[in-house]
């Protein structure tokens, strides 16, 4: 792979589970960042939602598009970040979600945009969660810190697992 | 949609990820984290009855505006506006 996309860091959480994942000290040398996941919380549900935080700051915006079960639409809320479906203890057991999450020119001090995508697996062919969204942060300041968390004080699971990619434009 | 239960399993520790370092530590909730996750949860929960109800209400307009092109009726504009792109 071309050394313009570098793995920076990565988790998995053991076997007490994890409240957040959170990658600090993010260095500002790349122009884009990428974290690629595969969560799985312990909500009795058949997903969680993911939301995501820069630098400790509640400024967020959520523009999604979603798919769950035969439920089609779109929603967006100033509240929070979704930007990925965990598997959660409903599902099969021992499935995980598949996440991407793009974070464009996350060093400028202006609007960061955020685009995501992902699934839920299940083995089940009625209950299927993707969720796909586009978000903005407003926040000013180049992104150090970024955290992962499931909605509604939800942990997630043994062997979840999120890496972070830097990627450089030259 | 799928009905949701929130609040099944407990907050547990912070995985901390130092991408300048490599150290990872796990640490307890502060005060102000559990609280902004309290009002995160309360905001989602609000946003996710909202999308729930507005997705029912368009699958019944749907469903009225079908039967009553079947039937020959007239549509309301809110069961025509689910027609037309």
């Amino acid at each position: 792979m071309a050394n313009t996309f570098e793995l920076i860091a990565s988790s998995t959480v053991g076997a007490g589970g994890a409240s957040s994942i959170d990658f600090t000290s993010i260095p500002s040398t790349y122009s884009d960042l990428l974290i690629k996941c595969s969560l799985r919380t312990g909500e009795a549900a058949i997903y969680t939602d993911i939301d995501i935080t820069f630098n400790g700051e509640s400024a967020r915006q959520w523009r999604g598009f979603y798919a769950v079960t035969t439920s089609l639409g779109t929603s967006t809320n100033t509240s929070f970040n979704i930007v990925a479906p965990a598997t959660a203890a409903n599902s099969t057991a021992s499935n995980f979600s598949n996440c991407d999450i793009y974070i464009q020119n996350y060093t400028s001090s202006g609007v960061k945009s955020i685009g995501s995508e992902g699934v839920s697996e299940n083995n089940s062919g009625s209950n299927f969660v993707l969720n796909m969204s586009g978000n903005t942060v407003t926040n000013g300041t180049a992104v150090t810190t970024i955290n992962l968390v499931p909605f509604g004080g939800n942990s997630f699971v043994q062997y979840t697992t999120a890496y972070l990619y830097g990627i450089k434009n030259s | 949609m799928v009905s949701r239960t929130h609040r099944e399993n407990k907050m547990t520790k912070v995985i901390e990820v130092n991408c300048e370092t490599g150290v990872v530590t796990e640490r307890d909730l502060t005060a102000e984290e559990i609280a902004q996750r309290e009002a995160d949860a309360t905001a989602h929960a609000a946003a996710e009855a909202e999308r729930t109800a507005a997705a029912e209400a368009l699958a019944a307009l749907k469903t009225s505006a079908k039967a009553k092109l079947v039937a020959g009726t007239p549509l309301t504009e809110e069961e025509a506006a689910t027609l037309v792109i």
